[in-house]
């Protein structure tokens, strides 16, 4: 993955014409791009300087702790919210100005995705289909084609009242996709996904930047998106955070996870090695982490704890950089 | 510009989903039958009724030697078995004022008695050689008293007083609860326009209420069918009954594209129905003090002193013949007769209630609405005393009776008294000076129905602004999604 968030200037966007046919949008116009995106809620300045741009056959992951503004922008990039200023372009379209134009290239999941309860997921699919304009032959197949994609085949015909939580969260993502969007916006689409349907999810949004899409996935879950994403942009208090913050961060030393049976006995050997740690994202079970330059350092603190009768039995580099940049960024959740 | 754009597949879209989701539910089908029931149960209870009671506008009928008009007061035949029979109206106190009696021997030994009247349908008596009569009203203007419009008034009035009940139902939450439900905004973000949201779910409530119409049909035709109503005005008359509840569905998908809270937007639409209906009524009322002004009014009769003294007169004349009166003694002296003569006109002050400024407040009365767009035969032009008192035409009485209100009261009254008590088509004596214009009843649904479509349309405009995206300020306490 790439870090900073991409924000080198984009190249010459097209003259506003018809989307080309092709999945994945249109050639030489960036994904999502905002400018200096505000939005407050009366005192609350939920989105507060946001500037990023995602492009497209990528996926962009939009990380922050919970509050600071990921839905707020996600519905503000779905032509759903205005924005007090600044300026938002999805697939090349203003999504103020040319609403309709942006609106119909995205897909947007909202993080509660309610289903009409007494309609069967085809019904659903196939009614947001036409909401979407799609000729009806096209609306059933798309419907079938997702259902089966998303594993949701066998409730085809079941009232969506029956699906259980992860169940519907996959049909939101279907709804998403339905019109086949240029731009796929998905807000926290991991919450209540079992561990297979997350492997499961990040294939789908592969297969889908492969093609072309743009794909823009939220979360604060940090762990989630490691594996997916091809760019990140880290939002704060409703802030983008500047690149070169990012970047800094992403170049430091990197950190290594250490776990022992005796958390307190492996916190006492580094301290009294004076060797600085951080508690780690998974400090219940006493994991700290350790900030070393290379593979050798970790060796050679490896010997030294055992050494020492410290029951190291992990250690291992913090698997992704997404993570760390996040510690490394320190912001305090609201 | 784009938020008010329409297209026939984004409205259907919209439409067939909410209706899809409607006809899911049970309750929904439960509801048009007991709707089907409780329309029905009371047609026929009404008709049962009117036959067991003879109600107006049953038939006369002829027994013991007489024939009775349906009121059990009057009667119009007396028959005896030795000579021809006697046909002559009379009611209780045995006047026979206003009517006009023809009897004519048949060939065959049998009478036959034609009777007219002013206040009455013109009446065939028969009596046989044998003393058996029977009696039936004669057309008039290709109408004869029939319970039909009785029955259809009152279904028209039941489908649009349970209609104002359920429509509430059908739009009231619709914004908010999808909200709530968080499938507005889902909606919200596709290709549909918010017109064609908003437009969408009106037009499906009102679809739903045709099937409540249809479940009402078969009652409301046998009232057009007995009382052989023109179909071009029961349509008309059904039309503003169905716009009508439109403007409901119209008032429900605002309120609840304005208020957050479900129960708050139901609330509002009750109260905004229960203001049309009975709202405007109690104002009405209440504004009748408000206009109740004193009048400069003309009026036609004796001179003070004339007055006066034939007052005089009469009495002495009634504590004279009191006793012999009372005895029944027939040998009294005749009557004193006034000098109508000497009327003449007077110019008085009165404090006459001018209800010609404020029956307007009518024309926002959903019920006022319909009624005067109900059918009307000819007979109710030409007859209407006549068709107010014998058709049981609830929605021509209320007709009437608005027009009444727009008339205002008389200015010219007649006071004279008259000896002979003749009475005029037009209800006056007929020696009375004052000539009353045959004037057309004004016509008031067109004007009621644009000011209800006009409320109706700036509520479905506040509902098309509130679906408006991208959302700028945002109706505190609501989230997006
Ligand atoms: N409609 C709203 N009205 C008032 N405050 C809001 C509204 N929507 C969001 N907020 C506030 O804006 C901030 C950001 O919210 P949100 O975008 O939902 O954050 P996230 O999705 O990152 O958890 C929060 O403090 C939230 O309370
Ligand atoms: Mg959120």
């Amino acid at each position: 993955m790439t870090l900073p968030a991409s924000l080198e200037p984009a190249p010459e966007r097209l003259a506003a014409g018809p989307p080309d046919a092709e999945a994945g949008g249109r050639t030489g116009v960036v994904g999502v791009r905002a400018v200096g995106v505000k939005r407050a809620f009366g005192p609350v300045k939920a989105v507060d300087g946001v500037t990023f741009d995602a492009p497209q056959g990528a996926v962009t992951a939009l990380i922050g702790p919970n509050g600071s503004g990921k839905t707020t922008l996600l519905l503000i990039l779905a032509g759903l919210l205005r924005q007090d200023s600044g300026t938002v372009e999805v697939s090349g379209f203003d999504t103020v100005s040319q609403n309709v134009e942006a609106r119909t290239r995205v897909g947007w999941m909202p993080d509660a995705f309610g289903a009409w309860d007494a309609l069967t997921p085809t019904e659903i699919l196939s009614t947001f289909g036409q909401a979407y304009g799609l000729p009806k032959a096209r609306r059933r197949a798309r419907a079938a084609e997702l259902l089966e994609r998303l594993h949701l085949a066998e409730f085809a015909t079941a009232p969506a009242r029956v699906l259980s939580r992860g169940q519907k969260q996959r049909l939101g993502l279907a709804r998403a996709l339905v019109h086949e969007p240029e731009v796929l916006l998905l807000d926290e689409p991991a919450s209540g996904l079992d561990p297979r349907s997350r492997i499961e999810l990040r294939d789908i949004l592969r297969d889908l930047a492969q093609a072309g899409a743009t794909v823009l996935v939220s979360s604060h879950v940090l762990t989630e998106l490691e594996e997916v994403c091809d760019t990140a942009v880290f939002l704060s208090r409703g802030r983008t955070i500047a690149p070169d913050r990012t970047a800094a961060a992403a170049t430091t030393t990197r950190g290594w996870r250490i776990r022992a049976l005796d958390p307190a006995s492996l916190r006492a050997f580094l301290d009294a090695a004076d060797i600085p740690w951080q508690a780690g994202s998974a400090a219940s079970d006493g994991e700290v982490i350790v900030d070393m330059a290379s593979p050798e350092s970790a060796s050679q603190l490896l010997r030294a704890a055992v050494a020492a009768n410290v029951t190291v039995h992990t250690i291992a580099p913090v698997s992704g950089q997404l993570e760390e940049t996040y510690l490394a960024l320190n912001e305090e959740r609201r | 510009m784009k938020t008010w754009s329409l297209s026939w597949g984004g409205l259907t879209t919209v439409a067939a989903l909410e209706l899809r989701q409607r006809v899911r539910s049970s309750r929904w089908l439960a509801a048009l039958i007991v709707w089907f029931l409780v329309i029905g149960g009371i047609t026929l209870l009404v008709i049962n009724a009117a036959q067991t009671w003879k109600i107006t506008p049953s038939q006369p009928y002829c027994a013991a030697g007489a024939c009775h008009l349906p009121d059990n007061v009057s009667t119009v035949c007396q028959i005896s078995a030795a000579g021809p029979a006697v046909c002559a109206p009379a009611d209780a106190a045995g006047s026979t004022a206003g009517e006009e009696t023809t009897c004519s021997v048949q060939p065959d030994g049998s009478v036959l008695c034609s009777i007219l009247s002013d206040f009455r349908p013109p009446l065939s008596c028969s009596v046989a050689a044998d003393g058996t009569a029977a009696c039936s009203y004669d057309e008039v203007d290709g109408w004869r008293p029939t319970i039909g419009p009785l029955v259809f008034s009152l279904v028209v009035l039941f489908v649009l007083g349970l209609g104002l009940l359920v429509t509430p139902a059908l739009t009231a939450t619709s914004i908010n609860g999808d909200r709530h439900a968080g499938t507005l905004a889902t909606l919200q973000a596709t290709r549909l326009s918010a017109a064609e949201i908003a437009l969408g779910k009106l037009l499906a409530a009102w679809a739903t209420l045709f099937a409540f119409l249809a479940a009402a049909l078969p009652w409301l035709a046998t009232g057009v069918v007995i009382g052989g109503l023109p179909i071009l005005g029961v349509l008309v008359c059904v039309g503003v009954l169905l716009l009508e509840l439109a403007v409901v569905c119209a008032l429900g998908l605002g309120w609840s594209a304005l208020i957050n809270r479900t129960s708050g937007s139901s609330l509002l639409t009750y109260a905004s129905v229960v203001t049309l209906s009975f709202l405007t009524l109690i104002a009405l009322v209440l504004a009748l003090p408000l206009v109740s002004t004193p009048t400069q009014v003309q009026v036609w009769r004796l001179p003070k002193d004339v007055q006066a003294q034939w007052e005089q007169e009469m009495s002495n004349w009634w504590e004279a013949n009191d006793e012999a009166l009372a005895n029944g003694e027939t040998t009294v002296s005749p009557q004193p007769v006034a000098p109508v003569s000497q009327c003449h006109w007077e110019t008085v002050t009165e404090t006459l209630t001018h209800t010609e400024r404020i029956w307007q407040l009518t024309v926002l009365n959903p019920f006022a609405i319909v009624a005067d767009a109900a059918p009307e035969p000819p007979v109710a032009r030409s007859h209407p005393n006549l068709y107010a008192g014998y058709s049981g035409d609830i929605l021509f009485s209320v007709r009437h009776g608005i027009a009444e209100l727009a008339a205002g009261p008389n200015l010219e009254s007649d006071l004279c008294p008259y000896s002979d008590g003749a009475i005029g088509p037009t209800g006056l004596p007929e020696a009375s000076p004052i000539v009353v214009s045959p004037s057309e009843p004004a016509v008031i649904w067109p004007w009621g129905l644009a000011v209800s479509l006009a409320i109706g349309g700036l509520f479905f405009w506040i509902a098309v602004r509130r679906l408006r995206i991208p959302y700028g300020a945002l109706p505190k306490g609501t989230r997006v999604a």
